[in-house]
């Protein structure tokens, strides 16, 4: 009675392949990421070092350092996440606590997706017309970070909506009935329990658009400053300009940028 | 049976008094025609099958229904005096109604900061007297010994009888006029729910209960007068004692009563 029939073994044969057959994928999968890290780990390793992040490319980008790059990176993103982040916590939490389901919160929920489904190209040219012309901002650091910030919106709003309606409902409801309001509530209980998601969110988020070359080049390549960022003469940090609007008068004497070492 | 010491309520004022309550969700009725009245310092105890409108006539009493997309309530709810509509300040309407629900609910805060929500949010800052009240409340609801060696863990993570004292220890940190518990028994076990009928017991020198409970013996054992919900309407009230002693006024209350359907 317990022994393996035919038609046992032949499904423990069908069994035994499918699992190799997945894990063999789920390997191959992981090839190409181990060949990129080890590439990059032995070819790129012995020359990062402190001079490397903190000089200046010379030789038109081919020798010297990645400062201005870095530099710029941090700043890009710093000024993306502070336009970025509070506006897209609170519109998640209108949506996830205030909002009622009309005609209103429809619309609302419509534009978000649109605006997470328009092509990055389009986001380049919203931002130079907006940024870098309407607004006079000039190609600079902060046009380039707000278009940065509306594309990343729409996913920091989805995230932090996630983790709020991941708290469970008796929670607030537990508060209503005590008496607090709706911010009482939100304030104590709702967002102190969503913080990791939505930190975890804004995390994954801030961490791509940079690093997405293709897509995201050429929001950032329209609307900024070329690769170095101009250290404003009269400042000792080294500022890059966060605005290129200048007095009409100073326009004229810029200096030129790869002359300008951000420490002096 | 109703415990000896308990007062008479024959005689003391009318808390809540309700005037030909509706209920309904999204246009269908759940709950219509309802008058009664809940005196001071009694346990009324609500009884009835599944969808008889209980937990919806809770609801109405505190004006949680706002908060409920699609519930519309006509009728009146007057409460101390005054109609529960008509107070402009709906959070101090709530704030003198504790609930306690069938499902425990510990709050993701420590076991201090549960009991301690209350108060803060009525602005009392000075940790000695928070402290004070926190303790006074797990004392009444029975939770002080099990906790007090760890009022810093999380409140979510007691186990679900301790969660139920918790929540009446919150109930209690508002100073309510008055507590509903809405089957409170379903999700723990027979020790906590005799202990926890023991605390009503005391609370009702203090307080106004409502009892909501699916468990006719729990309503015999608790409450001074009880009032029987079938299907969106309140068939029948009365003193508890007649009623089990089988003075009922409906066919279909005595039929509940003894078990012959719900």
């Amino acid at each position: 009675m317990f022994e393996a029939t035919t038609q046992n073994r032949r499904d423990r044969r069908t069994q035994t392949l499918f699992r190799v057959l997945f894990g063999a994928m789920t390997v191959l999968l992981i090839i190409p990421v181990l060949i990129i890290l080890g590439t990059l780990i032995v070819k790129g390793g012995p020359i990062v070092s402190i001079n490397f992040l903190f000089t200046n490319p010379t030789h038109g980008m081919t020798a010297g350092g990645i400062f201005p790059a870095l530099l710029g990176t941090v700043w890009l993103v710093s000024v993306a996440l502070l336009a970025s982040v509070p506006l897209g916590v609170a519109a998640a939490i209108y949506l996830s606590e205030y909002a009622g389901d009309n005609w209103l919160t429809r619309i609302i929920n419509l534009a978000i997706i649109n605006l997470a489904g328009v092509p990055s190209i389009v986001h380049a040219l919203f931002g130079v017309g907006a940024f870098v012309l309407f607004f006079e901002f000039g190609t600079s650091i902060l046009a380039a970070s707000l278009t940065l910030a509306i594309m990343t919106l729409p996913v920091v709003i989805v995230s932090t909506l996630q983790s709020l309606q991941s708290v469970p409902h008796a929670f607030r409801e537990a508060c209503w009935n005590m008496g607090a309001t709706r911010w009482q509530t939100i304030r104590k209980v709702v967002l102190p329990n969503a913080i990791s998601g939505i930190l975890t969110g804004i995390i994954l988020e801030v961490s791509a658009p940079p690093a997405r070359p293709p897509r995201s080049c050429s929001p950032v390549r329209c609307s900024s400053p070329p690769f170095c960022p101009r250290a404003c003469s009269t400042r000792p940090w080294p500022w890059p300009c966060i605005c290129s609007w200048s007095p009409p008068r100073s326009r004229t004497s810029r200096r030129p940028c790869p002359s300008v070492s951000p420490w002096s | 049976m109703v415990a000896a010491d308990a007062p008479s309520t024959a005689a003391a004022p009318t808390l809540l008094e309700v005037r030909d309550l509706r209920i309904a969700y999204h246009g269908e009725t759940a709950l219509q025609g309802v008058n009664l009245e809940v005196r001071e310092h009694e346990i009324f105890g609500i009884i009835g099958p599944a969808n008889a409108g209980k937990t919806s006539f809770l609801k109405a009493l505190n004006r949680m229904d706002e908060e409920t997309a699609g519930m519309s309530v006509h009728g009146e709810v007057v409460f101390g005096g005054r109609d529960v509509r008509r107070w402009r300040n709906v959070y101090a309407l709530r704030r003198r109604i504790g609930v306690v629900f069938p499902l425990p609910v510990g709050l993701p805060l420590s076991v201090y900061d549960n009991v301690a929500l209350a108060p803060r949010l009525a602005g009392i800052r000075d940790r000695a007297e928070l402290d004070v009240i926190v303790e006074r409340c797990l004392e009444r609801a029975s939770l002080w010994d099990e906790v007090k060696d760890r009022l810093s863990s999380l409140g979510s993570l007691l186990s679900g009888g301790q969660q139920q004292r918790l929540t009446i220890a919150r109930a209690l940190s508002q100073e309510p006029q008055m507590l509903m518990l809405d089957e409170f028994s379903i999700a723990v076990d027979p020790v906590t729910t005799m202990r926890i009928e023991d605390v009503l017991k005391e609370l009702r020198h203090e307080m106004t209960i409502i009892l909501v409970t699916n468990l006719v013996q729990q309503a015999r054992r608790l409450a001074d007068r009880t009032a029987f919900f079938l299907e969106g309407a309140c068939v029948e009230i009365g003193d508890t004692e007649a009623l089990f002693r089988g003075e009922v006024q409906d066919p279909r209350t005595r039929a509940y009563l003894e078990g012959r359907f719900g």
